[in-house]
């Protein structure tokens, strides 16, 4: 197929074959070889570019998904005066050694500094989470950064160039669906393309992006209404999650890199249905549905029965799962705590989401969702209804937790990893429920 | 002679524009790819290789076997054991039998998908233990590869004259590099029939020794040029595609491109040595240690590469930096059907450190001393005597980091779960008990620069830039006005490796020296009066402007095979670190909260440089400590390969401590892989303090923690 976007400020065409990501376009197409390929599965940031300003990974992005979008690298830095105040930044405190690294790192840099006037060292460390570095250890990347926020010289923020593309419509989907079977929908493809590297196989894609009606959070009466497109940066940052659904918004804060969550979609997340999946245990205790839509019919189905198995679920080869509604909970404490072995762009060990109703002391409700454990993640209901209007004590808790370890054995058996696992989640419920 | 210390890297303009070129980048018209089909067993002898549906694919343009290989089939830096590609037998997952030269990678791989290849099966040696016992032999010769052993005084005296004595068993694993550019190269036939490689490497005077070999022409016919490399940490420095694109270039005559994918990379880069350490420690009342004995073991696959060294080093730096008078050092490496072990950052050092400065702790727990304090007490001065009994007569700087720390140590405040561990190292500059020269050359050019010509394998350290910095300090000229000639078998002399913390050292005193001879030059001809150089090249356009050639070898000597007695290093690195961690009880899961790290680097030339060197030490600390682990058979990528990421990083202080070398330029040392060693050291330390347990293996990630609290 033709796309059509903006690279570097120019308008540019190009021919793309089926399955060609952008990382390749890039390199091989325009011969911009400053995106490098580090690793091809997502997890090093060599090969970052903005689109729409937002740091992607060019080797899990499909060019098609670019159509109509704005594209910057490096070389958009590079103007004719000289360098960039944030490349001389980067030359001026030795942010750079092998150099590798480099152009993706003063992407996300450029990025994070048109957002945020004076980002303070944590949310630099943040922002380049996803690029890594082997060489310096990160501090005169994160120096360079701070002091070129301080350079007063630069704070135009680049208009953001779009080309009108024809939108794509839900239902042209759903015709696609229905008269091929062959078609595996990508929204976001954080985890399908990796899938196919692994598998060295191609799938045949439909691609969701461009899609206006799979991409909002509404609410209706006392629900809310997520589209199967909306990002998990979205999620982190989105007012009314963040109000009704906190921990889904800190859930969705946790997954992968910034990069990771500027591509990946809540509606891939599910129907991906990893056990270790962020998303799935806070959207549990918010009594997700999945909406399940196919030409002329729409199906409603708990989350809970949606995923059946390990990376398995009931959608159907003609369906698509274009919304998710969840229950917003007023009055509750809500939290999620991620156990992973580093601090970014790493898979949960095991996860823990929560909300918790209380009144004098007395738990009025209590909703506990644990990922990474089982082969799906759970609400353990026989604990959440044992503590309705029970005290919030030590006895109690103890209980509460020991009925939690018990149904977990019951569910899969004594595995290896709860040697592990068990303990760990013992002292993290029992420090939750203490509140 | 004071120097200016700051001077930007003179290649950082290309690298932030994204203009620098790494070998993937490049593009020649007409350019084929190959791409390399690797064994799937760790050991089995190759029954048959059918290549017929392979060769059916469109754009193949050749495969070669073993059989193509027109001279010697081993190669390998130390011994030339390792086959290009596979004979008869296969000893690792991995290890190349075929090449595929076709025009498009994707042709190329599709067809690797296609060769079928019959393999029976051999007993699988999977540790160092089973090597020793087997009856399966890796090599005809046996599966040990090397015993190394360093004996002074007498440590069954040592032992008796001690009041305490600890004894542990430390273990560490396999690392990856995990250097974020990719191994790559490309190679042509230039008009005049000579094969020209570019590739990303840590060594092209090297490589191109061995491609003549495997060639069977001379060196003359080839020429080895470095491609911009994004980074190194040992891993560049054997043979990786160069090799094979020669081959491949010698038989099909078209230029060829050879790039690894990060899955390849992992699974036949060569590994960090995974050690198994019995430390016995002994030590009097009053905190003298008396006597070490120290048995090593280690793991390191099926072919040597840089194993003998590390087998060595390990050894050498059993004591750590203290003067200890009855030492007993054996490191045994025994061969395996796991990842070929060989250089990274350190060969060993690191693994022997996290040994020898846990043994420190514990032997001050035992005798409840202060950790600071029984580290000055041990610790090398002027005048102490190594364990090979070379006496350091200067640039001994071990103590005064001990002092640079003591502050931040004494005034530690612990809190709930946190803990403070300190970590000391010492590291010998350069290879080990052997001659190991470099050059440097200067000119001046026809257009009026200063040229200078090193052998030197820029790979992201910043050589480049310490090398012309040295020759602008002493020639009081600017960088604009020098022209660098670098890491070309056509253009430079070998400069040997960079690797083992010596190319500031090394050639930079090399360099030091031929910008000695060229300034005398330039003040003999008034050049300092007028700056006229253009002047100076019409006075010699007749007889030609002079070259000059700076040279230097550290004295070193070769160690006495029985006990290592001499002088295996001209001068030595020495650090200390302190850190503080934040262990999270529930979960086991270790935070790196301050670093302090106070490095002799002899003399700083570059205080930047020196200080990015130490942060990425750190990180690479921090990753060696608590989260990396290359699982052979399981670990394929970044996905399940975690180093650390700007959020796993502490608060960092890096501290200059100058003592200054004699033979150094201005001074100076290395710091390239002391930067690295002492850090996992104190972290585990500081881990104990934290928690009251301690960890003997490595990495200590939040499930091992965990298990002990």
């Amino acid at each position: 197929m033709k796309i059509s976007f903006v690279l570097n400020g120019n308008k540019v065409e190009c021919e793309i074959e089926k399955n060609e990501r952008l990382l390749y376009t890039l390199r091989e197409k325009f011969s911009i070889k400053s995106v490098k390929e580090g690793c091809a599965i997502g997890e090093c940031g060599t090969c970052t570019v903005l689109i729409d300003n937002e740091p992607h990974y060019s080797c899990l992005t499909l060019s098609s998904k670019v159509n109509g979008h704005d594209v910057k690298t490096v070389e958009f830095l590079n103007s004719k005066n000289g360098l960039h105040p944030l490349q001389e930044a980067f030359i001026k405190e030795g942010a750079v050694q092998c150099g590798y690294c480099t152009p993706g790192m003063l992407l996300t840099a450029y990025s994070l500094l048109i957002k945020e006037k004076n980002p303070d060292i944590n949310k630099i460390k943040e922002a380049i989470s996803g690029n890594l570095c082997r060489c310096t250890g990160y501090k005169q990347i994160v120096d360079a950064i701070k002091a070129a926020h301080s350079n007063k010289n630069w704070d135009i923020i680049p208009k953001k160039q779009e080309i009108e593309v024809l939108k794509k419509k839900k239902e042209d989907i759903l015709k696609a669906l229905t008269e091929n079977k062959g078609y595996k929908v990508i929204a976001g493809g954080t985890d399908l393309l990796v899938k196919e590297r692994k598998e060295e196989r191609k799938y045949n894609y439909i691609e969701l992006s461009n899609i206006d009606d799979l991409n909002m959070i509404k609410e209706e009466g006392d629900r809310i209404l997520i589209g199967a497109t909306v990002t998990h940066t979205d999620l982190n940052k989105n007012e009314i999650i963040n109000k009704k659904a906190k921990s889904l918004a800190i859930a969705c804060g946790t997954i992968g890199s910034p990069q990771i969550r500027n591509m990946g979609t809540i509606g891939g997340n599910l129907v991906n249905a990893s056990p270790a999946a962020d998303s799935i245990p806070p959207l549990l205790i918010h009594d997700a549905i999945c909406v399940l839509e196919s030409l002329g019919r729409i199906k409603e189905i708990p989350l809970s029965d949606f995923i059946v198995a390990p990376y398995k679920t009931s959608i159907e080869e003609n369906e698509l799962l274009s919304c998710i509604k969840i229950t917003g909970l007023y009055g509750y404490e809500e939290g999620y705590e991620k156990v992973a072995k580093r601090a970014s762009l790493a898979i949960a060990r095991l996860s823990v989401a929560w909300a918790i109703k209380e009144k004098n002391g007395i738990f009025e409700d209590v909703r506990l969702s644990i990922g990474s454990c089982t082969p799906m993640p759970f609400r353990p209901k026989d604990m959440e209804n044992f503590l309705k209007g029970k005290k919030r004590e030590e006895s109690v808790i103890k209980e509460a937790v020991s009925m939690v370890l018990k149904g977990i054995i019951e569910k899969s058996g004594m595995r290896p990893s709860y040697r592990y696992k068990l303990p760990v989640l013992d002292g993290l419920i029992t420090k939750i429920l203490r509140g | 002679m004071p120097i200016k210390r700051y001077f930007d890297r003179i290649d950082a303009i290309e690298k932030v524009t994204g203009k620098a070129l790494y070998a993937a980048d490049f593009n020649i018209e007409g350019m084929c790819h190959a791409v390399l089909v690797r064994s799937s067993r760790p050991h089995a002898r190759i029954k048959s290789i059918n290549i017929k549906e392979a060769l059916e694919i469109e754009g193949i343009v050749k495969i070669l076997t073993h059989k193509d290989i027109p001279g010697k089939p081993f190669y390998g830096v130390i011994k030339k054991d390792q086959p290009l590609l596979a004979v008869d037998r296969v000893r690792y997952i991995g290890e190349p039998i075929l090449i595929i030269v076709a025009k498009s990678e994707k042709q190329a791989q599709e067809a690797a998908k296609l060769v079928k290849i019959d393999y029976e099966d051999i007993e699988v040696i999977a540790n160092p233990h089973q090597s020793m016992e087997s009856l399966t032999l890796i090599h005809e010769n046996g599966n040990l590869l090397s015993h190394k052993k360093v004996i002074k005084g007498d440590t069954e005296k040592g032992f008796e004259q001690s009041d305490v004595i600890v004894e542990r068993n430390y273990r560490t694993t396999w690392l990856d590099h995990a250097f974020l550019e990719i191994e790559a190269g490309f190679g042509y036939i230039d008009k005049k029939g000579r094969i020209i490689i570019t590739s990303s490497t840590q060594n092209v005077h090297y490589k191109r020794k061995e491609i003549s070999r495997i060639l069977n022409i001379s060196e003359d016919e080839i020429r080895i040029v470095q491609a911009t490399t994004g980074g190194g940490f040992g891993g560049k420095l054997d043979m990786t595609v160069e090799g094979y694109i020669a081959l491949a270039v010698y038989h099909t005559k078209m230029p060829v491109l050879m790039r690894y994918s990060r899955e390849e990379s992992f699974i036949s880069n060569t590994k960090r040595h995974p050690l198994y350490i019995n430390y016995k420690t002994g030590a009097t009342k009053d905190g003298k240690i008396k006597a070490i004995k120290v048995d090593i073991i280690g793991d390191t696959g099926p072919y040597i590469s840089y194993s003998e060294t590390v087998c060595l080093r390990a050894a050498l730096h059993a004591t750590g930096p203290y003067e200890i008078p009855n030492v007993r050092v054996d490191s045994r490496m025994f061969y395996t059907n796991n990842p070929v072990c060989g250089a990274m950052r350190g060969f060993g050092v690191p693994q022997i450190a996290f040994a020898h400065e846990s043994q420190m702790d514990l032997i001050a727990e035992e005798l409840k001393l202060d950790p600071l304090k029984i580290r000055f007490l041990n610790g090398l001065k002027k005048g102490s005597l190594t364990a090979t009994s070379q006496l350091l007569e200067a640039s001994v700087g071990y103590l005064s980091t001990l002092k640079a720390i003591e502050p931040y140590w004494i005034n530690r405040k612990k809190k709930e779960g946190s803990g403070f561990g300190l970590g000391s190292m010492f590291y010998g500059m350069g290879n080990t008990g052997i001659s190991n020269p470099s050059y440097g050359i200067l000119s001046i050019s026809e257009e009026g620069k200063i040229v200078l010509f090193t052998g030197v394998c820029e790979i992201g350290q910043g050589s480049d830039t310490v090398l012309v910095q040295i020759l602008c300090e002493l020639l009081d000229i600017d960088k604009k006005d020098v022209l660098l000639i670098r890491a070309d078998t056509d253009l430079t002399k070998d400069a040997g490796s960079t690797s083992a913390s010596r190319q500031t050292y090394i050639s930079g005193r090399a360099v030091y020296n031929a910008a000695l001879e060229m300034r005398k030059f330039l003040e003999n001809e008034g050049f300092y009066k007028n700056r006229d150089l253009k002047g100076i090249i019409n006075r010699y356009r007749e007889k030609g402007l002079p070259v000059f050639e700076g040279f230097f070898d550290p004295p070193t000597t070769s160690l006495d095979p029985e006990t290592s007695k001499g002088v295996p290093y001209a001068t030595y690195a020495y650090a200390t670190h302190m850190t503080e961690v934040e262990v999270n009880s529930i979960t086991g899961y270790t935070k790196v909260i301050k670093v302090y790290a106070a490095h002799d680097v002899g003399k700083a030339i570059n205080v930047k440089n020196i200080k990015g060197q130490i942060y990425g030490g750190v990180a690479m600390g921090i990753g060696l400590a608590l989260m990396e682990e290359y699982i052979p058979g399981k670990t394929k990528s970044f996905d399940n390969y975690y180093i650390p990421t700007s959020m796993d990083m502490p608060e960092i202080e890096a501290i200059i401590v100058e003592d200054e070398e004699p033979t150094g330029p201005f001074g100076a040392k290395g710091v390239g892989e002391p930067a690295l060693i002492p850090q996992a050291a104190s972290i585990l330390n500081a881990i104990t303090d934290a928690t009251g347990k301690r960890a003997y293996e490595l990495p200590c990630d939040m499930e091992r923690l965990k298990e002990k609290l």
